[in-house]
C-alpha cells in the first residue's frame, strides 16, 4: 500500500514537451496559367544554404526544400538572417544571396515546471534584399510552438 | 343573513373532511428504520496524519489539515476539510516552485452499511464504511524563480522571476473509506480519494504546478489518507416499542 501511494506521490522532472518556437519560410513562384490567363503562385523547392548573421553555424546546409524553419533571436527585437540559393542559368550553377530582416516584439510563455518557459514572437516587419527574392508577404505575425507558414517568399522566375 | 351563515358552516365542514383525509394519509407513512430518528446523531473532528507525512517525505510539501462532520440520521454525514500547504521545488529544469496557501473542502459522506440487518436486528455500527463526494477549492499565490531563457543558436542566456497572488483554484473528489470507533470517544479512518476535473483563474493549469489540497495539477489523482480524532455521539436508550429502534435519551 505504501509503495503504491509512494509511487503515485513521485514526480518526473522530465519535458516531454516540445519547445520549439520557429519562424516558418515557405518558398514559393509565380508562373502563367495558360488556362487561367493569369499567374498563380507556385510551391518552388530551392537548394538552399541558410544562417544567422553573425553565427558561424549554418541552420541549412544546401538543402533542397520549399520550407525553412529559421530561430528567432530571444535575446534581441530582430533576427537577419543569409540566405544563399542555388541558381542554374543557361548550364551554369551559380550562388545568388539574400538577405532577410526579421524584426518583432518577444514574450515569455510559461510551459511547466519540468520544461520552463518558451519565447514566443510577434513579428513586425520582414526586410529583404532583391537578388533571388522578389517579394515576401507575412501572413501569420505571431510564432510560438504550433508550427504555422509565418513568411511567404516569392523568388524570381 | 342566516343563508349566508349556512353556507359558511358548509365551507368549514368541507376544508375539515379534506383536512383530516389529508392527515391520514401523513400518518401512514412510516419512518425508514435505516435514517434513525433524531436527525443530529453526532459530530467529530479528525486530523489528517498520513498525508501530512506522505507529502513531507516524497513532495517536500509542509502542512495538514482536519475534517469536521455532523452524523445526520447515523447515514449522512456532510462535512468540510480545511488544511494548509507549503510547497517549495526545485525540478531539473533549475526552475524553483513556490506557493502557500489554506485549502478548503465541503462534501458529504454517505454510510453504505443499513443499520437494520435482513432479519430486523440493529447492527452495532462501531465500524462504517462509506462513499462520499467533495469540492475543493484554494486561493493561492505563486511564485516561480530561476526561469532560465537560453538561446541555443544566437546565443546568450538570462533568468527571470515572476508571481501571482489570489489565483483560484478548484477540483472534485470521490471518496471511499472507513470510519471505526477506537475508545473513550476517539475514531479513526481510512479513506481512498480520486481527485480530478481541477479547474483555475490562471491562464493556465500549468501555471499552477501545484495545488494546496489537490496535488499536481497536470491530472487526475488517486491518494490515501489516514485520520485520527474524536467523536460525539448524541446517547440514546432502547426504545420499549418492540421495534428495535433507538433513539436519542431526552434531557432530565
Amino acid at each position: 500500500m505504501i509503495m503504491v501511494v509512494a509511487s503515485a506521490c513521485s514526480s518526473s522532472n522530465t519535458c516531454y514537451e516540445s519547445m520549439d518556437s520557429s519562424f516558418r519560410i515557405t518558398m514559393h513562384k509565380m508562373v502563367f496559367d495558360q488556362d487561367k490567363e493569369r499567374y498563380v503562385e507556385q510551391d518552388f523547392r530551392t537548394t538552399a544554404t541558410i544562417r544567422g548573421v553573425g553565427i558561424d553555424s549554418l541552420l541549412y546546409d544546401m538543402e533542397t526544400d520549399s520550407r525553412f524553419e529559421v530561430p528567432l533571436n530571444k535575446m534581441d527585437s530582430q533576427s537577419v538572417f543569409l540566405i544563399e540559393q542555388m541558381k542554374v542559368q543557361e548550364g551554369d550553377t551559380m550562388f545568388v544571396e539574400d538577405t532577410l530582416w526579421v524584426e518583432y516584439s518577444s514574450a515569455l510563455e510559461f510551459v511547466s515546471l519540468e520544461c520552463g518557459c518558451v519565447s514566443v514572437f510577434d513579428v513586425k516587419n520582414v526586410r529583404y534584399s532583391v537578388n533571388m527574392i522578389d517579394s515576401v508577404n507575412l501572413v501569420y505575425g505571431h510564432v510560438d510552438r504550433l508550427k504555422v507558414n509565418n513568411l511567404k517568399v516569392y523568388v524570381r522566375k | 343573513m342566516r343563508k349566508w351563515v349556512v353556507i359558511l358552516a358548509m365551507l368549514v365542514m368541507v376544508f375539515d373532511a379534506v383536512a383530516q383525509r389529508d392527515s391520514v394519509v401523513v400518518r401512514k407513512k412510516e419512518a425508514d428504520p435505516n435514517y434513525e430518528r433524531p436527525v443530529f446523531q453526532g459530530f467529530s473532528a479528525h486530523v489528517d496524519l498520513l498525508t501530512p507525512a506522505m507529502n513531507l517525505i516524497f513532495g517536500k510539501v509542509y502542512g495538514t489539515e482536519v475534517t469536521f462532520d455532523l452524523n445526520l440520521y447515523n447515514r449522512l454525514f456532510p462535512l468540510i476539510e480545511i488544511g494548509y500547504s507549503d510547497v517549495e521545488q526545485t525540478l531539473a529544469s533549475n526552475i524553483t516552485y513556490k506557493t502557500n496557501a489554506p485549502y478548503l473542502r465541503f462534501g458529504i459522506n454517505y454510510g453504505i452499511l443499513r443499520p437494520i440487518n435482513k432479519a430486523g436486528k440493529r447492527r452495532l455500527l462501531d465500524c462504517y464504511p462509506y462513499v462520499g463526494a467533495r469540492y475543493g477549492m484554494a486561493f493561492m499565490n505563486y511564485e516561480y524563480k530561476n526561469v532560465e531563457i537560453r538561446d541555443e543558436y544566437w546565443g546568450g542566456m538570462t533568468t527571470t522571476e515572476y508571481s501571482k497572488p489570489f489565483v483560484y483554484s478548484g477540483w472534485l473528489e470521490i471518496v471511499a473509506g472507513v470510519r471505526m470507533n477506537l475508545a473513550a470517544g476517539f475514531t479513526m479512518g481510512w479513506a481512498f480519494r480520486f481527485r480530478t476535473a481541477v479547474h483555475t483563474s490562471a491562464e493556465t493549469k500549468a501555471y499552477t504546478w501545484y495545488i494546496p489540497g489537490y496535488g499536481k495539477s497536470d491530472g487526475s489523482s488517486f491518494t490515501f489518507s489516514y485520520t485520527i480524532g474524536y467523536t460525539y455521539k448524541v446517547k440514546k436508550v432502547r426504545d420499549r416499542d418492540g421495534t428495535g429502534m433507538l433513539t436519542a435519551k431526552k434531557p432530565q
